[in-house]
């Protein structure tokens, strides 16, 4: 059932890796363009001034980052656990990198945000506090991949991490609905219309769908290059 | 203590500042967002580019 990347091609040659092939290209462009119709072209916020256009990469990265990223992560490492497929592994690895990074995105942005609609920094409230701890959890968990030799080992114990990580998501989820804290409650996706004007919305949606365009391109791009490198070590072995 | 305190007083001053017209004036903070932004997502790509070229060269 095992697969490696070394298997998939023909013996003695190493797998296609493009760092930038056309799909990246695309959703590279499709988030700039998202960055400046967001930037020139979206009304600015009466309370907040332009400080509140943070939310057209901030709220983006957190859904590629938080649902995606730890979906894809916790599918894949359950589903390791039970096929023992390397690509399993390879797709969970490069879920949990690409979903730090926007994961990061989201903690680093939301603090510039929320200094000038909060007043301060950063605020040990639940869900910040809680996003926080997931990203040190997928840090500790690309920690732990790289401290254990045997890849079968490897593969196992952070697949286990991996999905039990990714339990922390739909807590995540509902502290805006479980505790007194600073951030908004839906703003979009609620029973009523969504709260925002037309040419914000408009704005919002656009940015979901090139930050995920970018976030698949991304992944795709690391789970090559996994290949690529599982493919080296086993033909260097060999 | 004193430079804490010194922080926090000073954090206070941006949250909501009155102007006479118009929203307030917090373009430097969008500016800063999506220059982190764009830096760590290039950053990344860049990163993956190099991996790419080192495990292929060997």
């Amino acid at each position: 059932m095992a697969t490696s990347a070394a298997t998939i091609t023909a013996p003695g040659k190493l797998p296609e890796a493009k760092p930038i092939d056309g799909f990246l290209a695309i959703s590279i462009v499709a988030v700039l363009a998202v960055c400046v119709r967001a930037i020139w072209f979206t009304p600015v916020d009466a309370m907040l001034g332009a400080a509140q256009k943070i939310f057209y990469v901030h709220v983006p990265s957190a859904i590629a980052g938080l649902y995606v990223a730890c979906g894809l992560l916790a599918v894949s490492s359950i589903l390791y656990l039970w096929l023992k497929d390397e690509r399993l592994d390879r797709l969970a690895e490069a879920s949990a990198e690409v979903g730090l990074l926007f994961m990061g995105i989201v903690l680093v942005t939301g603090p510039i945000w929320a200094r000038t609609s909060w007043g301060t920094w950063w605020v040990w409230e639940a869900r910040i506090t809680s996003t926080l701890f997931l990203w040190l959890l997928v840090l500790g968990y690309l920690v732990l991949r790289g401290a254990v030799e045997s890849p079968e080992n490897r593969a196992r114990l952070s697949a286990v991490m991996g999905s039990l990580a990714a339990l922390l998501v739909p807590f995540i989820h509902l502290t805006v609905k479980l505790f007194r804290g600073m951030h908004p409650g839906p703003v979009v996706l609620k029973p009523e219309k969504p709260s925002l004007p037309p040419e914000m919305l408009t704005t919002f949606l656009m940015a979901i769908v090139a930050f995920m365009l970018l976030f698949f391109a991304l992944l795709r791009v690391r789970m090559r290059w996994a290949a690529l490198r599982d493919a080296r070590t086993a033909m260097e072995a060999a | 203590m004193g430079m804490w305190a010194l922080i926090a007083t000073a954090q206070d001053s941006v949250a909501y500042v009155a102007q006479r017209s118009g929203p307030p004036a917090t373009e430097t903070y969008m500016w800063a967002g999506y220059a982190i932004t764009i830096g760590v997502l290039f950053g990344y790509i860049a990163l993956m580019a190099s991996r790419i070229a080192k495990s292929k060269n060997g």
